[in-house]
């Protein structure tokens, strides 16, 4: 183990890796605190930078980018009442509150120090979990997989905001996406319309820009222009990193739990760090006697601890799935698989056996992007002002430029930018229809997985399909399916039974 | 790229059932459409040696579950409106009444007269605002079709300029952007990464 750890830090302490998180921090920063411009997109944007990285730095760049992203959501909460970010929407009352009220330092300051504990204690989440599921993932075989996939793809479905359907059809479209190309079995060309260039499929690097980048574009300029009045300057005074420690070390339980419930809220297949945030601010409030405070008034530093700290937490916790299974927790490690996936390796549990110096890297990776984060989440809070005077259009051009570059760039084919362009339409028109997007990435991502272990296996076994169900751990896993698919329906029947007798009580007591 | 002819929108203001019914039927039944589509797609698909399914084993399975989610989602979309309108209303009238409308672009892009959407409240998007989004369509295309011929610094250049300028930035500042940008990710793409993008006939 410590030949691993000495092994991890000698691929990490190298100046190109530190260089790229420094960088891929700063752009996380500064894309998270602009409003509507989510850290997904921010992931988007940096594949294809990634692309021409060394597998080591470019998860560092991906990781560092989502823990600054993440944490820097917060700032245009406090000053302009916007989330930067769908994580720091459930407490963007409270921070904005504070800042009106002179607070905005301290609002931010213990974002910042929450975020960092979080994210440390999501990464010891990541670090104590992995290998325990990795373990247990190394009984798999391509039966094994089918189920897991499956269940990825399940769990993606149901957590997917809003309608759940929807959810279902837009996993269906990525799986359709996924299928387009060469076939796995005999090679055969399916849905490429003749055209030699789609015999590759659909590249996954352009379609990730199409879908959130360029989508994120038009959604922008389609919306009305954002009046700035409501901004607020933060006012600079002293002794507020005093105030910043004391007020964490008061609320250290809200720390605590918040990062408790990011480190498990990530874990489950895509639920990510917003799902993370609103849960805890929930706990928070319903356990707290100064709860009447939360979101009115002058706001309140308590949610903001818990919560700020369970979005972080929950960026570490969806690297469990991610490397024990190459189940992807969240949209972003949805995006990474794909990197790593071009870069030859494969996410599971090979990582565990022969690449440990890899996974030891990625650990410390982890890490260092946390402790990163407070000098350059210092910075922002600092310049947090002139960032969010940043013009609209230069910012919206300056994307489209990237876009498209980056997607030329995968193969030097423009077939890649009309991918990207039909990419950013399609989701584009599926936002507009309140479609998610998370489940069509990960049935780019899932799909071939899916299909080439079903494959793989009936083809194995003279298609005996009695193996899928009668195998141990198959078994285990169709029950989590089961229990995943009914257990939203369950909750729903048990609210309506609840509500049925509280009416029925209420009417008996009324009349 | 203007769109000049004030065609007026053929549906009458459409009445919004709960959470967008007529977003949920698009939906539902481009998805029936859709994986119907895909499923007589995937059957001509050949079989492994005795007979098996073998590549449009998958492709037909996902048309299938995509048609049965459509079907389930136009089905309980409709369910909805309709006890919606029972509770509301007793009666059950073809167009129920609205709650909300629903912004005319989720009809599919058309607008109604701008003058009068801006009299409206603001939850109606423009037509210039459409424009943005063909406009920024159509400097991507511009570039795919333009950059072999033109090459990359002038395409991009022209591209970023347009967009910025539709945005409504101010002459000097677009192009100070769009040259600074264009350069940027040269040096950035060409030099650094070593991309070979489209070359010009100039540079």
């Amino acid at each position: 183990m410590i030949q691993d750890l000495s092994a991890g830090l000698e691929m990490v302490a190298t100046p190109e890796t530190i260089m790229v998180m420094v960088l891929a921090g700063v752009f996380g920063l500064f894309l998270g605190a602009l409003p509507g411009m989510t850290a997904t997109l921010a992931a988007a944007l940096l594949i294809p930078f990634t692309f021409f990285l060394d597998p080591v730095p470019a998860v560092a760049a991906i990781i560092t980018m989502s823990a600054m992203a993440i944490f820097a959501g917060d700032v245009p909460s406090a000053l302009l009442r916007m989330p930067g970010t769908p994580s720091s929407a459930a407490y963007t009352e409270d921070a904005y509150r504070l800042t009106r009220s002179g607070k905005g330092q301290l609002a931010l300051g213990v974002s910042l120090v929450g975020s960092v504990l979080g994210g440390l204690f999501g990464a010891v989440v990541l670090i104590f979990l992995a290998p325990i599921v990795g373990a247990f993932a190394l009984q798999f075989t391509s039966f094994e997989y089918f189920w897991v996939a499956v269940l990825g793809l399940t769990a993606a479905v149901i957590i997917s905001r809003g309608s759940q359907l929807k959810g279902a059809i837009a996993l269906m479209i990525g799986l359709l996406l996924s299928t387009v190309g060469l076939d796995v079995t005999m090679g055969y060309p399916r849905f490429t319309f003749g055209s030699g260039e789609l015999y590759r499929g659909i590249d996954f690097i352009p379609a990730m820009i199409g879908l959130f980048g360029l989508s994120e574009v038009l959604r922008n300029v389609l919306a009305p222009p954002t009046p700035n009045m409501g901004a607020q300057t933060l006012r600079g005074k002293q002794g507020v990193v005093k105030d910043v420690f004391s007020n964490i070390w008061r609320y250290k339980n809200r720390v605590a739990s918040g990062a408790a419930v990011g480190g498990s809220v990530g874990v489950l297949p895509g639920a990510g760090s917003d799902i993370a945030a609103w849960i805890s601010y929930a706990v928070t409030k319903n356990t707290s006697k100064r709860s009447h405070q939360f979101g009115r008034g002058k706001g309140h530093v308590e949610p903001i601890i818990g919560a700020s700290s369970a979005n972080n937490a929950g960026l570490g916790g969806a690297y469990v799935p991610t490397l024990a299974f190459g189940i992807p927790g969240d949209t972003i490690t949805a995006i990474l698989i794909g990197v790593l996936l071009v870069k030859g390796i494969t996410p599971g549990p090979d990582l565990f056996t022969t690449q440990t110096d890899t996974l030891y890297s990625i650990y410390i990776i982890f890490i260092i992007a946390n402790l990163l984060l407070l000098p350059l989440g210092y910075l922002l809070i600092r310049s947090s002002s002139y960032v969010l005077r940043v013009p609209r259009p230069a910012l919206m051009a300056c994307i489209v430029g990237i876009a498209i570059v980056g997607a030329f760039a995968i193969n030097n084919s423009h077939v890649e930018i009309l991918i990207m362009l039909g990419m950013g339409i399609l989701g584009f028109g599926l936002e507009r229809a309140r479609v998610p997007l998370a489940p069509v990435v990960l049935g780019i991502v899932l799909g071939p997985l899916v299909e080439q272990n079903f494959m793989r296996s009936v083809m194995a076994t003279n298609w005996d399909l009695t193996l899928f169900f009668t195998r141990p751990i198959s078994a285990v896993l169709i029950v989590l399916v089961v229990l995943l698919l009914f257990a939203p329906g369950l909750q729903k029947v048990i609210r309506r039974a609840r509500q049925r007798k509280n009416a029925n009580n209420s009417t008996r007591s009324g009349g | 790229m203007r769109n000049d002819d004030h065609q007026p929108t053929a549906e009458p203001t459409p009445a919004a059932a709960p959470e967008g019914l007529l977003s949920n039927l698009v939906v539902g039944i481009g998805a029936i459409a859709g994986g119907v589509v895909v499923i007589v797609a995937s059957l001509p698909m050949p079989t492994l040696g005795t007979g098996r399914p073998g590549p449009g084993l998958f492709p037909g399975m996902i048309g299938g579950f995509s048609a049965l989610f459509g079907i389930l989602l136009v089905a309980t979309s409709l369910f909805k409106k309709r006890q919606a309108t029972h509770s509301s209303s007793g009666t059950a009238p073809s167009t129920p009444p609205s709650e909300g409308a629903v912004t005319p672009a989720e009809l599919g892009g058309e607008d109604e007269d701008s003058s009068a959407a801006a009299g409206r409240e603001m939850e109606a998007t423009p037509k210039s605002r459409w424009t943005h989004v063909l406009v920024v369509l159509g400097a991507i295309l511009f570039y795919v079709l333009a950059a072999e011929t033109l090459g990359f610094l002038i395409t991009m250049f022209v591209a970023l300029l347009v967009i910025l300028l539709t945005l409504g930035s101010r002459k000097l500042f677009a192009v100070t952007i769009a040259a600074g940008a264009t350069l940027t990710l040269y040096m950035v793409f060409e030099r650094l990464l070593l991309v070979q993008l489209p070359d010009g006939p100039l540079f």
